[in-house]
């Protein structure tokens, strides 16, 4: 059974034929790969301890991400492209700021909040704002505030700065973004740039011309057709997509089981910068939760590692990390990716260097 | 035979999603009852298995609400939707391997920093003054102890926890310690007291042992840190998932 599906670029192969070819073998080499692993090696202390990492993770960042396939096929239904630009203010500018602070009202975490994203970026939500919303968005959140103040013992000026550094990169990057890629073709993959412009023929699909929110059927009739055509979008975008959430975990809970958390703090000892530059680097391995990294950084309190350092730990993380960044791949190109990687990793850095200086 | 598998084979990719979204309705719903999730997630993460179990219900009767043969799993080639279902289902493999277990010393070795009080003023750890206390002893949580020794110094307590020993501990002592869990066992951080008795030179890392006796605090490694001079410590059977973790 064959069945032409060129015309519908929600459902392209990301990079095109060549390179989903190659993803797939190194997918499928992955997969082959664990499952090795888990008949030779199942009863070293070492493979039981990732087991339970790997799961934890991936139990936890599921249902976030299946709410936001969810929502995302909500948005990609019942929100209007027309609609949606009328509502956004007409300066690019405040859109970034805006797009910065929305989490403070959508509480989102870092892996709900990709699939929206996408949806957003499809809508035609511009660029920078949808960066600023993607990187500030799990901290700029009152429930990440929360933890942070528990964590540090309700220590307020720990909890101001996270949010503030948060904000201000994100808005920073948004800004950078939006600039650096005038053409937002260029950053973003055609399934995600076009998407608007197209109706969807897949197969099988009878629902209504969904993409541009525009109603051919009136009444309840209308209602539940748009509903299904929504749910079955969430559905295939999490087939398409989940898989990088499942990677990025594994690869986490290898390097969280792999790497010795003392190491670093003898590494670090009487060097500020180096510091910083570990704790990042913690950060990116680790992929925690945002409303539980504070717990891990708190835990260095009473060690050499600086404030700045569990700072720039608490900031690079929900921003960056190694599934995040596995999780951008169906969203940007990969020039984009090491764009908005670089930009963000070097704004953190500086950031809490400058930090270091005036708070120890 | 060989038109026959070719059939087979596109009536599973076809149904490939739906299989996936089957696998991990089930799993959230497995892991809902008697509080499975337990073992990997914090208790009042139930919301989030209901959530998983009622989002992958939600897709499957998308899936099943299909026409047959409306491509949805050849939508992504067929080699891509093998791909894709695989790395999809791949955690279940590793549910197999770590459902019953706990975090252990290897974890601790890993994520271990410092043994270390908290809340506590310098006056508050002046603790020679204080009287011992001869009354029965109270039940309180290695993290209790490590949060807040205050409350215990002098008084009989008993927890239960990991033995953990390394070069530096001493041979009539040994760490007892548990991993506390904030969101889920990826951010488990292990907390842990010292545990002086005599005659525990035999017990191996990763037994489970109940320790009682009077709580003290005592300079180790230049900190200052709980301890508890042991009047018996007792093997004790390793605890379901569920119960090894302690809450944040």
């Amino acid at each position: 059974m064959e069945t032409n599906l060129e015309c519908c670029p929600v459902h392209e192969d990301a990079h095109g034929p060549q390179s989903s070819r190659i993803a797939h073998l190194i997918q499928g080499g992955f997969v082959i790969a664990a499952f090795g692993m888990m008949v030779f090696l199942r009863d070293r202390s070492l493979v039981r301890t990732l087991s339970i990492t790997f799961i934890s993770i991936v139990l936890e960042a599921l249902p976030f991400m299946l709410l936001g396939t969810l929502l995302g096929g909500l948005i990609e239904v019942f929100v209007p492209r027309e609609k949606l630009a009328a509502l956004m203010p007409k300066r690019r500018a405040i859109t970034v700021l805006i797009g910065a602070a929305l989490g403070a009202i959508f509480p989102t975490c870092e892996c709900a909040i990709v699939p929206v994203v996408r949806s957003l970026l499809r809508k035609g939500v511009p660029l920078g704002a949808a960066v600023a919303y993607l990187l500030g968005g799990p901290i700029v959140n009152p429930l990440v505030a929360a933890s942070t103040a528990v964590a540090y013992s309700f220590n307020w000026p720990v909890v101001v700065i996270r949010v503030l550094f948060g904000y201000g990169i994100a808005v920073a990057v948004g800004f950078w973004m939006d600039w650096r890629f005038k053409d937002h073709h260029d950053a973003l993959l055609p399934a995600v740039a076009n998407h608007a412009d197209v109706h969807c023929c897949c197969p099988g699909r009878d629902h209504l011309d969904h993409h541009d929110g525009r109603d051919e059927v009136s009444g309840v009739a209308a209602f539940r057709a748009k509903l299904a055509s929504a749910i079955d979008h969430a559905a295939d975008e999490f087939f398409d997509i989940g898989r990088f959430m499942i990677i990025g975990a594994f690869l986490a809970a290898l390097l969280q089981t792999l790497v010795a958390r003392q190491t670093f703090v003898a590494a670090i000892a009487g060097t500020p910068a180096l510091a910083v530059l570990l704790m990042m680097g913690l950060a990116v391995s680790l992929n925690l939760c945002s409303e539980a990294d504070a717990f891990v950084a708190a835990s260095f309190r009473a060690t050499v590692v600086p404030l700045s350092a569990q700072m720039a730990f608490m900031v690079l993380g929900p921003m960056l990390d190694i599934k995040l960044l596995l999780m951008y791949l169906p969203v940007f190109r990969r020039r984009a990716i090491v764009m908005l990687a670089a930009a963000t990793t070097i704004l953190v850095f500086v950031s809490m260097l400058i930090m270091g200086v005036f708070w120890k | 035979m060989r038109e026959w598998m070719g059939g087979l084979r596109a009536w599973l990719t076809e149904r490939l999603p739906a299989i996936v979204y089957v696998v991990w309705a089930f799993f959230y719903l497995l892991m809902l009852s008697g509080g499975n999730y337990e073992a990997f997630l914090q208790s009042r993460f139930w919301v989030l298995m209901a959530l998983g179990a009622g989002i992958t219900i939600l897709y499957v009767a998308s899936c099943l609400a299909r026409k047959p043969f409306s491509g949805r799993g050849h939508r992504f080639g067929e080699a891509g939707a093998w791909v894709r279902a695989s790395l999809l289902i791949l955690p279940m493999l590793f549910v197999w391997n770590a459902w019953g277990d706990g975090l252990g010393t290897y974890a601790l070795s890993k994520r271990f920093i410092r043994l270390t009080t908290m809340a506590m003023t310098d006056k508050e750890k002046q603790t020679d003054a204080v009287a011992p206390d001869n009354s029965a002893p109270v039940e309180a949580s290695v993290l209790t102890l490590v949060r807040d020794p205050k409350q215990y110094v002098g008084k009989r307590v008993y927890t239960e926890g990991i033995v953990y020993r390394d070069e530096k501990v001493p041979k009539d002592h040994f760490v007892l310690f548990r991993f506390v869990i904030t969101c889920c066992a990826a951010d488990a951080q292990p907390v842990g007291i010292l545990v002086h008795a005599e005659n525990v030179e035999k017990l191996k890392n990763d037994t489970w042992v109940h320790a009682e006796g009077r709580f003290v605090l005592r300079e180790f490694d230049g900190t200052l840190t709980a301890c508890i001079e042991a009047e018996s410590v007792d093997t004790i059977r390793v605890p379901a998932g569920k119960d090894q973790y302690l809450s944040n």
